[in-house]
């Protein structure tokens, strides 16, 4: 009597786990699934929200021969990107310092400081391609969730403007994970050779940067806090294009623009 | 041989209609969550104990039904359990939710299908006086229900016949 029951059991018990593998190799549910609680368009009117308190406590700069520059360059990339949920909106504010972030919503904030150490425009477009990387694998939206919490989130679509000034110096100042730089410097590196464009531009800036000031912002968010950022630079120079690749440049006058908001 | 140790079986037309519906009950306490409108497979669990205790000593019928409806819900229940942990936990260390914890939630969905659809069976069964065995807990309310209890030591009996008899 007894030994049936332990055989039942066993058997019962070993049907649930056979039945857990088989959909695990299977793959009924697919590797890249990832349900976040706040939607894509709930992401986007928050990114509204923050970035319309981020733009008046802002020097945002717009001139002609720096807004053609910055279309040029997004233009591209958007092309590259292809299908996207975003409207990707890029935005120079006058700031010495070397940084550039992404906002929940495709929102993009490059720092005037960082356009003057860039030495063409093929590395800002890296470097917008990284932020776009953020964007599209949903690195924002889940720090946004993660960061400031699921009920603080509800509460900026109440439209408090301390809240949301708030939730924006929180999302600047944090970082992003080591797993999601590198997902992004993945992204931007494809992107970019998408593009046409010189891959290992986004591994020389990282390198040029490294070997110069060690007190920037930007080191921070993207190479002081990963311990293997020398991994991050040799896998960018060490990036291989496809098999007939040929680069296509940006035609834009880097130093003109450079001048254009000095 | 085993069998001997066993009270006999009751054939449907010998177990009264009373003794039926409490039997078909005991696999309604499934669904005491929904009546309480909280999704919570403890509910469910509780409320199989108090039936089970309740209706255990009505007749071994019950009993069997009752005790089958009570150890085949909390291997569910466990399961169900764990999906609320895992799912409370994802929320609160990053908010999103993994491919495992999707498939799991599969796989006990399938659990949950299949159990509600053997509870109904026996529902239905034992409403018209039958036996219905779930694999393991089957054998083992048949075990607890019908088997034998040791008699007693004559010594041990409170009232006895009287002295000379």
């Amino acid at each position: 009597m007894k030994k049936f029951l332990l055989v039942e059991l066993v058997v019962l018990i070993s049907a649930f786990f056979i039945l857990w593998a088989s959909l695990i190799i299977l793959k009924i549910v697919p590797d890249d699934i990832e349900i976040n609680i706040i939607s894509v368009e709930q992401e986007k009117n928050i990114g509204r929200l923050v970035f319309d308190s981020f733009y008046d406590e802002s020097d945002i700069i717009s001139n002609p021969t720096l807004d053609s520059a910055i279309s040029k360059i997004s233009q591209r990339l958007i092309f590259g990107v292809g299908k996207s949920d975003y409207i990707y909106q890029i935005f120079v504010v006058r700031d010495k310092e070397i940084n550039a972030f992404a906002l929940p919503g495709g929102y993009i904030i490059i720092f005037s400081g960082l356009i003057e150490f860039t030495e063409n425009p093929t590395e800002l477009a890296s470097i917008i391609a990284h932020e776009i990387g953020h964007i599209e694998l949903s690195h924002v939206r889940e720090r946004l969730i993660k960061e400031i919490g699921l009920t603080t989130s509800f509460l900026i679509l109440v439209n408090d403007p301390n809240i949301i000034s708030e939730v924006g110096r929180i999302i600047i100042s944090t970082i992003f994970d080591r797993q999601q730089e590198s997902e992004a410097d993945e992204y931007s590196m494809k992107l970019i050779t998408k593009c046409n464009l010189d891959p290992h531009s986004i591994g020389v800036f990282f390198k040029r940067l490294m070997e110069g000031e060690k007190d920037y912002s930007f080191l921070s968010e993207f190479l002081n806090t990963h311990p293997s950022i020398e991994k991050r630079i040799k896998k960018s120079l060490e990036y291989k294009t496809p098999d007939g690749f040929q680069e296509d440049s940006l035609q834009i006058d880097w130093d003109k623009v450079k001048l254009s908001f000095k | 041989m085993e069998q001997q140790n066993y009270h006999p079986i009751p054939q449907p037309d010998e177990i009264p209609i009373r003794e039926r519906e409490d039997a078909m009950g005991a696999y309604f306490m499934m669904f005491a969550s929904l009546a309480g409108g909280i999704p919570f497979p403890l509910i469910n669990l509780i409320a199989s104990f108090i039936y089970y205790f309740l209706n255990k000593s009505k007749s071994r019928f019950v009993h069997f039904h009752s005790h089958q409806s009570l150890t085949s819900q909390i291997p569910v229940s466990v399961l169900n359990a764990i999906a609320i942990v895992w799912g409370i936990l994802l929320i609160v260390n990053n908010f999103h939710i993994t491919r495992d914890f999707i498939t799991y939630l599969i796989a006990i969905g399938i659990v949950n299908l299949v159990y509600f659809i053997f509870s109904i069976i026996a529902a239905v069964k034992a409403r018209k006086g039958k036996f219905y065995y779930f694999i393991f807990f089957g054998k083992w309310a048949y075990h607890v229900a019908y088997k034998i209890k040791d008699q007693k030591l004559s010594s041990e009996n409170i009232n006895k016949p009287p002295k000379g008899f």
